[in-house]
């Protein structure tokens, strides 16, 4: 019986969880799933920088694709948990800074070969589930190369962000900004009006989702390139968070 | 959403407060020592360390997850000969994860049905000090030695069943235990022995001199898996 890719993609994001350090099912080796063959996994060395934080991902082939799938919250205990929350969930609240966000850059630059800026990458696509789909989310509205979230944590402030950070420190090479985002905007401008959205994500951190908008501001330049870039490099659905099954229920799309 | 945040760190702050139990996280810790008896020429070699276990399960209402283990703590280093140094690694089999934090649970509860995590859990930190006991094959620690111990790349695999070919002739593995013991964690043989390893620490190299950050899942080179962790983990680096 053929697998669907989504049917596929939620298989990975759950296999995620089995392998790599306090696997949740020990299967006791072996380096397939289906006919999707394990080709790497981040470093797993205990005392290693990726255990301290909590993090974890495996790349697979399957059907001459790759798969990067990036494992979600450990809850076995507290412990991991706290890693998790500390490291991982603070990507939901908009800090692109945590460390798991940029082990998860690592991690697909490391297996794509490609700089998160350079594009594109062609036959790969980004999964995971809860924290990892946020993890999956976070990297491919930045590198623009596909994802799929299960039931996953926000990502969007903090890929704004992150891409923000990325901009005004001159890294962002090899995918020059669309400058449609900033129309009318002089590139004098732009700095500023970048630095004052930083601003503003920052105190929109406890606000999952949500956008600055508010009585006593007026909406400006900053906020529509803000929603702008929203709404160019993200197109998402709204889901439960309530939702167990995995059912596909987000997309990202390429520009 | 404010209050969705508000609510999260409230949460850690009842439990940072007044202790995890309070709000159904469960902790267990002990200290094992593995202990390696091998026969030389020149009679009964035997070494050993000490590390400190910690598992915990968290509450249904998080949706439970199973249990999460942390290690702190030293590989068995034993000197064979001069020059010649077995280690019997804080890893199992190459395929095997979960070593050696779960080991404990495989070895004295091996069938898993008659008691519950928890139980267990209280069984090993209050009931089984001083009990020592044989660790299965399937149990073992990883077992590696260094043709040049000045050399990581050199790190190879020592078959239980045939020391001779690391060590010569007349040298086998009598048995590998594992006890439950109060003794304090072992420190600070594993640096004494390998010169290399605290700049492998620092750098964040396995043993082939690579920092990895999508690391092979197999290989026939026995150091592309092998890290730092593997042989010292936990406390300050």
């Amino acid at each position: 019986m053929s697998v669907s890719p989504e049917l596929m993609y939620a298989i990975l994001s759950m296999d995620a969880y089995n392998r790599g350090y306090d696997p949740g099912i020990d299967y006791g080796g072996g380096n397939s799933i289906a006919n999707a063959t394990v080709m790497q996994e981040s470093d797993t060395s205990l005392g290693g920088d990726d255990v301290a934080a909590g993090f974890y991902a495996v790349e697979y082939m399957w059907n001459s694709d790759t798969i990067i799938s990036y494992r979600g919250t450990n809850t076995g205990s507290e412990a991991e948990l706290l890693a998790d929350i500390w490291n991982g969930w603070t990507v939901g609240g908009g800090f692109s800074a945590a460390s798991q966000a940029g082990l998860a850059i690592n991690f697909y630059e490391a297996v794509t070969g490609q700089s998160l800026y350079d594009g594109v990458v062609a036959n790969t696509l980004l999964t995971g589930h809860s924290l990892g789909g946020g993890l999956a989310g976070f990297v491919s509205a930045l590198s623009k190369t596909g994802g799929v979230g299960f039931d996953h944590m926000p990502f969007g402030l903090a890929a704004w962000a992150q891409y923000a950070s990325d901009y005004i420190a001159g890294n962002v090479t090899g995918n020059a900004p669309d400058l449609s985002l900033f129309e009318g905007i002089s590139v004098d401008t732009i700095k500023g009006d970048i630095l004052l959205l930083m601003n503003i994500v920052y105190e929109l951190l406890a606000c999952f989702r949500c956008y600055p908008r508010s009585s006593s501001m007026q909406p400006s330049a900053g906020d529509v390139i803000f929603e702008r870039f929203l709404s160019i490099h993200l197109d998402v659905v709204e889901v439960s968070f309530g939702d167990k099954l995995g059912i596909l229920n987000e997309s990202i799309h390429e520009r | 959403m404010k209050t969705w945040t508000l609510g999260i760190l409230g949460v850690l702050a009842v439990a940072m407060l007044s202790g995890c139990e309070l709000i159904g996280f469960k902790n267990w810790e002990w200290h094992q020592k593995i202990t390696v008896e091998v026969v030389g020429p020149s009679g009964l070699i035997t070494s050993d360390s000490v590390i400190e276990v910690r598992c915990g399960t968290s509450p249904d209402w998080l949706g439970g997850g199973g249990m999460g283990c942390q290690v702190k703590g030293e590989a068995v280093a034993m000197e064979i000969a001069p020059g010649q140094v077995l280690f019997a690694l804080l890893k199992g089999d190459p395929e095997s994860q979960n070593y050696p934090a779960k080991v404990a649970y495989q070895v004295f509860f091996p069938n898993r049905k008659l008691t519950t995590v928890e139980e267990r859990g209280d069984l090993l930190e209050r009931e089984f000090r001083g009990d020592r006991r044989d660790l299965p094959r399937q149990n073992y620690p990883l077992l590696v030695t260094f043709t040049d111990i000045n050399d990581p790349k050199t790190i190879q695999r020592v078959d239980p069943d045939d020391f001779g070919a690391a060590f010569g002739p007349g040298i086998w593995l009598k048995h590998i235990t594992l006890e439950i013991t109060d003794e304090p964690v072992t420190e600070g043989k594993i640096e004494s022995v390998l010169g290399w390893f605290l700049n492998y620490v620092k750098n964040g190299y396995r043993v082939n001199g690579v920092k990895c950050v999508a690391c092979p899942v197999s290989s026939h080179n026995l150091a592309d898996l092998i890290g730092t962790g593997e042989f010292k983990t936990g406390g300050k680096k």
